[in-house]
């Protein structure tokens, strides 16, 4: 044991003073003092505990120990966490011999706040090592753990109690808040100002984030809270990053210390096959999958006993990643005429490993779904020639327009100036795209200006630069860039609806996977009231576009683009990250402000490969539950109009045969609050009619219809009970057609073998609910 | 105990696409320009100190996209702002036309208690480019517009040359600050238990 410094209180107040005071200081033995020092400034120290120790990286070598204090001033109390000085120390308590590194550190990580900023205390004592406080502060930022070499948790919780008012956490009874006054009656107490409670309102608020007495760090400090990350990273940024990362590590350590443990205990991890088949048997029941799940987090817990200890533990899974699919090994997946043989192996393969950067080129255009995998190299090459021609087509509708007719089209000017303004700030420290007069940054802007043009609805929104530029960069093809992004917006349209009914659809679907994957963090989220998952919204938008480097969105993307597992693997994605952090956030009791800018700072933050892993594992244990949570037409998916029968557009009528089919149309029709129209045997109808003979098996018949029932260009769904060889279908479409309106589709509850799995009647899909054999 | 709750003030940075908001914070935050920020998607904030008559507040600046499109999220990011900033270029006529639409969107999704005495402070930015050539929204038109909506303190600043954005900032802050009536740290806090009142937030609410 060391020999503390007792009556030097000078680094108390200014780190930079007190190692001009070093001659002044008195030695004691003395581990721990309560109360009733005074001190000239008329400051108190009410605690203080030697052997105080912070763990800065990875390594078990390297400590730092220090003094905690508590420190009464006039009204504010304190707290104080003051390395040893390296001169004091043998190098044994370091563990280090490099004093200069060992004095950065020292400054670093010295500690002073007003117990006024402080939210929580979150107290550790697990039965294994050490015991440990971790402070967070009401900004929302944690000091690293502080490891009590000598004990002496418990007798800090109770002296803060005689100083401060903290309650016990109502969640988790080792989480101390510090200035929570969400009860009336504690305000109220509160208010009373009983003596020997510190006033907090009149606490000075000079140290309300970490504060560091060095000049260096106080520059560090403005960019610590900064979020933004400009790509070309200045000294400055670098430090504020360094910080940042030695703050993660620390905490990174403290789990990965107990996860270790927990392995220890448990023999081997779970070897990736007996953990599927393990959580596999659990998927056919909700209830038992959650269950399973949460064995898991109470076997960690019971070593661990602390949440955010245990959210690394399930998630040593996953296939481990393969290398990228490779030329030779894309050619075996060829037939001669260029075929892809195997579409589903491809996916999976790609899934796996991703693409090589040569490859991609070719390969994300199938993914994307401009070339179609039953293509051959002839169909493609003409395909790509065609697609060229009408590319240049649509770019002319714009390139036409002259400076005097833009001036009366406000909304090209617009759309333009949108363009304009987003494409110069899109990827620019990309080498492709960087340097003035970029001919890239010009075709990018051609591409999306042409594309508000060949989606004039839809328009620009902004995040279509970042989903075009890789894409661009990719292709290196101003036409199949504009094809391949065609392509990809068929599916993520949506999120740029006006509406945000895209954004709004995803969001609502995570949240119910985080539901099922990860209770706890829910629970929290709820309790904190964030469950709008409004932090994610970057994610999503522009499918972590933002938050990965460059070529690792290549290699997220054309895993994202198999639909593999899912076509929402990107939702799997989001969880799988939250669950890793959420140690944090319920550690640190986020708000919403907080959990955001968390969010936002873990851009280029998050390890990609193992994201993927994580998510395909949630994938697999969420099974056919979690898949069930995502309702039908949730971006990615294609919308729900194109690819499945029985939605008619909104309030279109529904067109129903008599008479079986009057059963089924009009009970529809009130569902769907659209009008029913009667197609009817000849002369039930009492107004003026008009008619369309057609044979039967049996004879001629006809079917009628009101003059007016339907309007030119209504697009219609038609419903009946029964199809055996279509001629009363075919004749009701008809009939409709000759009444101006169109017929989308039809559908019916039986059908013969013949009209199952979407058969065409007229050109027009028929669906058939049970099939039938006679 | 208002104390929490007062020591922070949460300002809104509102104006079309790519009139400087992230760079005016950036440079009143950090002292930096830079000509590479990416078009702001979702939403974000920093943090500043500042002091103002010998007490220290936290400023907290949201920055906001600024495409229309989004406006439907404001709901989640505009709850309990203490000032809104509304930012125009005044190279770009348009940009200052949708001022008033920013402050009405506003104060339809933040819905302040008070809304008629809602602190805004406008700021007419990029005064740099071109040697203030290409300027299209002359002063005086800006502060006609201000003081029709009930004398809006305005500032005409280059985010970046950083001129006069420490100034204005100091104006929003003090604005904010005005916000919180200070008569409320003597209120009861056990009547309100309904909720609703701005005391009530303030007091109970403020962790979201």
């Amino acid at each position: 044991m060391q020999e503390p410094e007792f009556h030097d209180l000078s680094d108390d107040s200014d780190y930079a003073a007190a190692s001009q005071h070093q001659s002044s200081k008195t030695i004691m033995r003395s581990d721990s003092v309560k109360s009733g020092v005074s001190e000239p400034s008329g400051s108190e120290i009410v605690f203080y505990k030697d052997n105080v120790t912070i763990h800065p990286k990875q390594y078990t070598s390297d400590r730092i120990s220090g003094r905690l204090r508590l420190i009464k001033q006039s009204s504010d109390l304190l707290l104080s966490w003051v390395p040893y000085k390296p001169s004091e120390l043998g190098t044994d308590c370091l563990g280090r011999s490099d004093p200069e590194a060992a004095d950065k550190d020292r400054n670093l990580y010295t500690i002073k706040a007003s117990l006024s900023d402080v939210r929580s205390i979150r107290r550790h004592t697990p039965p294994l090592g050490w015991q440990y406080i971790i402070v967070v502060l009401s900004s929302g930022l944690a000091y690293p753990p502080l490891y009590f070499y000598s004990g002496g948790v418990r007798e800090f919780i109770t002296t803060l109690k005689q100083h401060v008012f903290i309650i016990r956490s109502s969640e988790d009874p080792n989480v101390f808040l510090v200035n929570d006054f969400q009860d009336p009656l504690q305000k109220s107490l509160s208010s009373l100002e009983l003596p020997g409670l510190a006033s907090l309102k009149s606490a000075s608020f000079k140290n309300s984030t970490v504060s560091m007495d060095n000049s260096d760090y106080d520059q560090a400090n403005g960019s610590v809270q900064n979020s933004s990350r400009p790509s070309n990273k200045n000294k400055q940024g670098d430090l504020s990053m360094q910080v940042l990362e030695k703050f993660s590590l620390v905490t990174r350590f403290a789990r990965e210390t107990t996860s270790s443990l927990f392995r220890e205990n448990h023999g081997n991890q779970y070897p990736y096959e007996k953990f599927l088949e393990k959580h596999k048997s659990a998927l056919n029941n909700k209830e038992e999958s959650k269950l399973e799940l949460d064995v898991t987090s109470q076997e960690s817990s019971s070593v661990a006993s602390d949440v955010s200890e245990f959210d690394r533990l399930p998630l040593v899974w996953g296939k481990q990643r393969e290398s990228p699919l490779s030329v030779e090994e894309w050619t075996s997946f060829l037939d001669n005429d260029g075929r892809v043989m195997d579409s589903k192996a491809l996916r999976k393969r790609v899934f796996y490993g991703g693409v090589e950067p040569e490859l991609r080129k070719e390969v994300w255009k199938f993914l994307l779904g401009f070339y179609e995998y039953h293509s051959t190299y002839a169909e493609r090459e003409f395909l790509s020639y065609e697609k060229e021609h009408e590319y240049q087509t649509v770019k002319k509708q714009w390139q036409s327009i002259s400076s005097t007719q833009a001036k009366r089209f406000t909304k090209y000017r617009e759309r333009k100036g949108l363009i304009d303004k987003d494409v110069v700030r899109t990827d620019r420290s990309v080498p492709y795209y960087e340097g003035d007069d970029n001919r890239n940054v010009v075709i990018l802007r051609d591409i999306l200006l042409t594309y508000s043009f060949f989606n004039f609805d839809l328009g620009y929104c902004q995040g279509m630069s970042d989903l075009l530029s890789p894409i661009l960069y990719v292709m290196e093809n101003e036409s199949d860039a504009f094809w391949c992004f065609v392509s990809l917006m068929e599916r993520l349209g949506p999120n740029f609806n006006r509406d945000q009914s895209g954004m709004h659809s995803q969001l609502l679907a995570l949240s119910k996977l985080v539901e099922l994957l990860d209770g706890p963090l829910q629970n929290y989220l709820k309790q904190a009231d964030c469950l709008n998952y409004f932090f994610c919204f970057r994610w999503i938008l522009i499918q972590f576009k933002r938050e990965f480097e460059f070529d690792e969105i290549m290699r997220l993307w054309e895993v994202l683009w198999t639909h593999y597992l899912s076509e929402h693997f990107h939702l799997y994605m989001c969880v799988a990250i939250l669950k890793r952090y959420r140690g944090r956030i319920i550690g640190e009791q986020m708000d919403f402000d907080t959990l955001l800018k968390f969010i936002n700072e873990l851009s280029g933050h998050i390890d990609l490969e193992q994201s993927l892993r994580d998510a395909e594992a949630l994938c697999v244990i969420g099974g056919e539950n979690g898949a069930a949570l995502i309702p039908p037409g949730t971006p990615p998916s294609l919308p729900i109009e194109t690819d499945a029968g029985l939605y008619v557009l909104d309030d279109e009528p529904l067109p129903g045969i008599e008479a079986r089919g009057f059963i089924f149309g009009p009970p529809i029709a009130l569902a769907l609050d659209v009008k029913f129209v009667p197609l009817r045997k000849p002369k039930k109808l009492p107004g003026e009619v008009i008619s369309e003979k057609y044979m039967l098996q049996y004879g001629k018949d006809r079917l009628e219809m009101h003059v007016g029932a339907l309007e030119a260009h209504e697009h219609v769904m038609i419903i009946d009970d029964f199809v055996a060889t279509g001629g009363t279908l075919s004749a009701a479409i008809s009939l409709i057609k000759r009444a101006g309106a169109e017929v989308v589709e039809c559908a019916c509850l039986l059908g013969l073998p013949k009209f199952k799995d979407s058969c065409k009647l007229n050109g027009k899909p028929v669906h058939v609910l049970v099939e039938c054999l006679m | 105990m208002a104390s929490r709750r007062r020591m922070l003030l949460k300002v809104i940075i509102l104006g079309d696409s790519g009139v400087g908001k992230t760079s005016l914070m950036n440079q009143y935050v950090n002292k930096k320009f830079s000509n590479q920020y990416k078009a702001t998607i979702g939403a974000d904030f920093l943090t500043k100190e500042v002091q103002i008559d010998d007490r220290l507040f936290t400023l907290q600046i949201w920055d906001t996209a600024g495409q229309e499109r989004f406006q439907s999220l404001g709901v989640a990011f505009y709850r309990g702002a203490d000032c809104c900033v509304l930012v125009y270029d005044v190279n770009v006529m348009k940009s200052f036309d949708h001022l008033n639409n920013w402050r009405e969107e506003f104060l339809i999704q933040a819905s302040p208690s008070d809304p008629e005495n809602f602190p805004f402070v406008v700021l007419g930015n990029k005064i740099d480019v071109d040697g203030g050539n290409g300027r299209v929204v002359s002063e005086k038109k800006a502060r006609a517009w201000c003081a029709s909506k009930g004398n809006i303190p305005y500032f005409e600043t280059s985010a970046k040359e950083g001129f006069n954005v420490e100034a204005a900032f100091e104006c929003i802050a003090k604005n904010a600050l005005k916000n919180e009536p200070e008569e409320e740290i003597y209120m009861p806090d056990t009547i309100d238990v309904a909720g609703g009142g701005r005391q009530a937030r303030s007091a109970a609410g403020c962790e979201c």
